[in-house]
């Protein structure tokens, strides 16, 4: 494929995400690597905005398409959170990492904590001044909750791929 | 304080090579004192939710024997307070529970932390901490 069509297609073209959604394939890679169909679907809502009151619509429909994919993306946020326990933790909910400046206290599954279900994240701070290191604040007025992030459970794959 | 257990990432008891989250699958019922006998007893009772296998025993408890120092926190008599948030450990001066010791801190001198939400709490010194399984205590 010559550059100027690679960049069309890659860029402009509203059709290629369409055609990666199809086939699971991404345009980058020539349609032979594997591409998340849910980027492609929402990627593809976005693309296919025509002007006016039908693009006005379409939009919205787009907008629409976006959120169930958003809620997808939880749900899959969720289960991979308990694939990692039970797969790569023993069946174990916690997972701790820590790092120069802060602890993580990660449960993949189990109880909601202060309102926030599983999987969530207490984030903890480094205590310089403690005498035996490392220790971090731990108590519950100093901790940080939120649910983790894919980002977070990323970072919990590859602790275990490097662990093992 | 002399124990039979040792406690992992700050909620799981190990007794035995078996080892139970006190945070996710169990709730805590009920503390104990047996002043006679200079005992305390901190029960744990396993909760009946999804993630819970049934196989774990029904009740976990830790004996305090030959106690030195004990302090339970008023919201735990007055309120409705379930789940330990963390288990660690603290040097009898040290009365800074912003942070607390893990195992590799634990000395014979320690006091255990039991911390629940809100920060209430139970601290115990003793001679021996005995960590019991079981379906019937």
């Amino acid at each position: 494929m010559n550059k100027a069509a690679y960049f069309f297609n890659e860029y402009i073209n509203p059709v290629t995400p369409i055609v990666e959604f199809i086939t699971g394939k991404s345009h980058e890679s020539g349609f032979t690597a594997p591409k998340s169909r849910m980027q492609s679907a929402k990627e593809a809502a976005l693309n296919i905005v025509p002007a006016g009151e039908e693009g006005r619509a379409a939009l919205r429909l787009g907008e629409k398409v976006t959120a169930k994919l958003d809620e997808s993306a939880v749900v899959s946020t969720e289960k991979s959170a308990e694939n990692i326990s039970k797969d790569l933790n023993g069946g174990k909910a916690r997972v701790t990492l820590r790092s120069e400046k802060e602890m993580l206290r990660v449960d993949l599954t189990g109880k909601p904590h202060n309102g926030i279900e599983t999987s969530h994240t207490v984030v903890a701070k480094r205590n310089y001044g403690a005498p035996n290191q490392p220790t971090y604040n731990t108590s519950q007025k100093l901790i940080e909750i939120h649910k983790t992030t894919a980002k977070e459970l990323r970072m919990i794959r590859n602790y275990f791929k490097n662990n093992k | 304080v002399k124990k039979n257990f040792i406690v992992d990432q700050a909620i799981y008891v190990n007794i035995k090579n078996n080892c139970y989250d006190l945070h996710n699958d169990y709730a805590f019922i009920a503390c104990n004192f047996a002043p006679s006998k200079s005992l305390i007893y901190l029960t744990w009772l396993r909760l009946d939710r999804k993630w819970v296998k049934a196989s774990y025993p029904n009740k976990i408890v830790i004996v305090f024997h030959d106690i030195l120092f004990f302090y339970i926190s008023n919201a735990l008599m007055t309120e409705k307070v379930t789940t330990i948030q963390e288990i660690g450990y603290k040097d009898p001066d040290d009365k800074d529970l912003d942070w607390l010791n893990d195992e590799r801190n634990f000395t014979a001198n320690s006091q255990i932390i039991f911390r629940f939400e809100n920060d209430e709490f139970i601290r115990v010194g003793a001679g021996i901490a005995e960590a019991k399984e079981g379906d019937d205590f």
